[in-house]
């Protein structure tokens, strides 16, 4: 019984799992023990991944919606109607007319056609979740430091003697990153949590900081203040490698520890403890993700970490680095592949005329749309306003993970044209005009990029099921009927395309990709050369060579409690579940242990409200409403409660407020309130 | 000497692939529980001890010791819940359905346990109980060092 060497489909970590295929079908899954990172390990989901494949609910033929139903159709109807009204909207109303959702987890190559297909049409509306994740270490990082991406690998983690964990909880996210910390842990690294709830994550801390939400800046700020006042900045470094450091004293000057401690709300010894150990270490890590980004000042949070680093010489060596975790198995590769409205691939601006020309001729044009493009929420508000007309969304379920999610639905139902890519008939999928099924992970072969810049080759290992295609071949198929090429190009043919494209990519040919079995890390400029497994050893790859100290401030949520919702409310994941749960929850080995959604709640909140563990409660904000049954627990603060958003509903309470230069969402604070629901009426 | 499943549980990360994955081995039956405790967890199989309760217990045969094992004969088992009574740590369950218990059988079907492969934090592991306690000294003797280093001996 063949055993395929496939990546899992689910988080950045990005596993190898053996799938087990008998006669075209896949069984079982087997642990391959000399991956890199997990070494074999597999998190409860990408134990049942098998399972995903030979669902019952796959989509098998295309669909077209008329009179409010949807009937069966074939790829020619299907994709000719597609193309029809595409053309006949961007003639009619121009290409920005056109809205385009790429996919964090298809191949780097499906991403690069997409966006060369929307490029081609002539709009930048492209984009994809990482908007609504790491846009911030996209935009942030990438200021600082010349660089977006993680600094080291993961299993580097286990040199580093102190590692600083913010806004992530990767225990339960990204489970195998707990090995390596646990490595440094029994090397006697000392483990740093801020989190206001105390997660999995926070339970591996040696010092565990509970902030209040939104305050990250200042502990940041507050941690940098003291390692400048008890003289453990490395000036060596600073002098070698930095620039700035003057405008960040200034700002940091008012970040006395009282300060500090009278805004997060800890003990100011704990934030002098953490500051001293993470400069004083030989090799400190700073771990961080959503409690970073996903805020209003997400871009600031990012550069305060990126301070606190350069600040202390803590990047560019073995153990020492930013660790930002991307989520989905291939949202670093969309990102590098240009899926983004205002970057084309290889991160160049569509504003930079040289680089955007030198694509455009790649592509046989003299030019490309040169003005950024509406990101994802933004597209959901122009579509609402009826200056974005249709959209392809590729792989991506908006209706469950956007925020405010009531205007996403209401704004693809206002669409004049709606496809939909995909494995099943998500709850965006059901809003849409025509859906095209899609072949899973495991049904095509692509390279995927991880969080750690390692970009990993994956197998074929079965056909997909009924008539779902690759979207590689969907979107080749369409920009043919476009008539933007003249035939679908294959995976590798678009990967070869891909090293001209983008030179971090340039040496990672698909010859010597699909038999790294470690995968290449980026950038690989040409083949001779190695990958480069951990960054700005020598130099940032900003323009001066130097990294970038940014000072920025603490900065208050748009939103706070108030009498009318007197509690913060913050979203997040469960391990067992994975984002808008179209997988998760249709595995029963998975949603058994959380079939439904809940609000945790501090029993010192409980009591006061008068809401018993178990109880139905509905949880209210100014966008929306969910019903969620009470969990009582100690693991948040009081005056704040916690939602997982794998299940509907949850984000149409979250705010739309878009941090103003990565436009990404606050879904980590907002006000809430909750309400006892009566009891349902006894059945007579 | 040969290989048990030993646990690290100060890593486990409540994850719960252990359960996932032995549930998939077994028929959707899984033989380790993950108790959550103060924030972190254990995962709760069978010990296969030396001096057995269960075994003890047993009025069919249906539980043997053989090598450094346990082993669970549901061909004799009639379900009377006795050895899930015995078993200090509940690592016993009965199956409703067919009425035998079952307990963890280190994936004998298998060349290495599922959930020692899959743990994802490394908390788990296979190994024999010298190599285990090897590793634990390790870690201690280093802490230890750093300790009688800080006192300046």
């Amino acid at each position: 019984m063949p055993l395929i060497p496939v990546l899992c489909p689910y988080c950045g970590a990005g596993c190898r799992l053996g799938l087990r295929v008998e006669d075209g079908r896949a069984v079982g899954v087997e642990y391959l023990t000399d991956h890199p990172v997990a070494l074999g390990a597999l998190c409860p989901k990408g134990n049942v991944a098998h399972e995903i494949i030979g669902h019952p609910d796959r989509l098998q033929r295309p669909l077209v919606r008329e009179n409010g139903r949807f009937r069966e159709t074939d790829w020619d109807e299907a994709l000719s109607r597609v193309a029809q009204n595409l053309s006949r909207i961007r003639q009619e109303h121009g290409p920005d007319a056109l809205g385009f959702l790429a996919s964090a987890k298809a191949t780097n190559e499906e991403n690069y056609l997409f966006q060369k297909l929307a490029r081609l049409l002539g709009t930048n509306n492209v984009d994809h979740c990482a908007r609504l994740c790491h846009a911030p270490s996209v935009v942030g990082l990438r200021r600082a430091l010349g660089s977006g991406a993680m600094t080291n690998p993961i299993p580097d983690l286990a040199e580093s003697r102190c590692i600083l964990i913010i806004g992530s909880n990767f225990a339960e996210n990204h489970p195998v990153v707990a090995r390596w910390v646990w490595e440094a842990k029994d090397r006697r690294a000392f483990v740093v949590v801020a989190d206001p709830r105390y997660t999995p994550t926070a339970h591996m801390a040696d010092l565990y900081l509970p902030l209040r939400p939104g305050t990250d800046v200042a502990l940041l700020n507050g941690m940098a203040a003291a390692v400048l006042r008890e003289g453990l900045a490395d000036y060596g470094f600073i002098a070698a490698r930095t620039e700035g450091l003057e405008g960040l004293r200034a700002v940091l000057e008012e970040y006395s520890l009282e300060k500090t401690a009278a805004v997060t709300g800890l003990p100011p010894g704990d934030i002098l403890r953490a500051a001293r150990a993470y400069a004083r270490s030989p090799a400190s890590a700073i771990v961080y993700c959503m409690g970073v980004t996903q805020h209003t000042v997400g871009t600031d949070n990012v550069l305060a970490c990126a301070n606190l680093a350069l600040l202390c010489g803590q990047v560019g060596r073995p153990g020492a680095g930013i660790f930002p975790l991307r989520g989905q198995n291939n949202v670093q590769g969309a990102s590098d592949m240009g899926a983004l409205a205002e970057l084309l691939p290889g991160y160049v601006s569509v504003a930079n005329e040289e680089g955007r020309r030198r694509l455009a001729r790649l592509w046989g044009r003299e030019d490309l749309p040169d003005a950024p493009g509406l990101s994802v929420v933004e597209l959901m508000e122009a579509a609402l306003e009826g200056r974005v007309r249709a959209m392809v969304v590729m792989g991506e379920n908006p209706v469950v993970s956007d925020p405010a999610s009531g205007e996403t639905v209401r704004a693809l139902e206002g669409l004049e044209f709606l496809i939909v890519q995909d494995l099943f008939l998500t709850e965006t999928a059901r809003l849409a005009h025509v859906v095209l099924p899609t072949a899973c992970w495991a049904e095509k072969s692509g390279s995927y990029t991880n969080t750690e810049r390692r970009v990993q080759w994956s197998p074929k290992a079965l056909e997909p099921p009924g008539e779902a295609r690759p979207d590689l071949a969907i979107i080749g198929e369409l920009g043919r009927r476009l008539g933007l090429w003249e035939r679908a190009p294959g995976p590798e043919e678009v990967l070869a395309e891909i090293n001209r494209a983008v030179p971090a990519y340039g040496g990672i040919t698909p010859q010597r990709l699909t038999s790294a079995s470690e995968g290449v890390f980026w950038p690989c400029p040409d083949p001779a050369h190695p990958g480069t497994p951990i960054l700005h050893r020598e130099r940032f790859n900003t323009s001066s060579g130097r990294g970038r100290f940014f000072p920025v401030a603490h900065r208050l949520p748009p939103e706070a409690p108030d009498a009318r919702f007197p509690l913060w409310m913050t979203t997040g994941r469960v391990v067992v579940h994975y984002n808008s749960g179209s997988l998760s929850r249709r595995l029963p080995e998975l949603a058994a242990y959380a079939p439904e959604v809940w609000v945790a709640v501090h029993p010192q909140d409980a009591e006061r409200l008068g809401i018993r563990d178990g109880e139905t409660v509905r949880v209210r904000s100014l966008r929306g409403e969910v019903e969620a049954r009470v969990q009582v627990s100690d693991r948040v603060q009081p005056g704040l409660v916690f939602l997982p958003f794998h299940f509907p509903g949850v984000n149409a309470l979250t705010l739309k407020e878009l941090d103003r230069e990565a436009r990404i969402p606050s879904y980590k604070v907002a006000a809430c309130t909750l309400e006892r629901v009566a009891p349902p009426a006894e059945e007579g | 000497m040969g290989r048990e499943i030993l646990l690290r549980p100060e890593r486990c990360i409540l994850c719960y692939a252990c359960e996932v994955a032995c549930a998939r081995e077994h028929g959707g039956q899984r033989n380790v529980w993950v108790v959550s405790a103060d924030g972190g967890g254990v995962p709760v199989l069978c010990r296969h001890c030396e001096s057995a309760p269960c075994i003890a217990v047993c009025h069919t045969g249906a539980l043997v010791r053989e090598g450094n094992g346990i082993w669970l004969l549901p061909e004799r088992c009639t379900g009377c819940e006795l050895c899930l009574w015995a078993c200090p740590f509940g690592a016993v369950g009965l199956d409703l359905e067919g009425k035998r218990a079952y307990k963890c059988d280190r994936c004998a079907h298998r060349e290495e346990p599922a959930c020692t492969l899959t743990c994802p934090s490394g908390a788990l592991t296979y190994r024999c109980v010298a190599d285990f306690a090897a590793w634990r000294r390790a870690v201690a003797g280093r802490e230890w060092a750093a300790g009688l280093e800080r006192r300046g001996l």
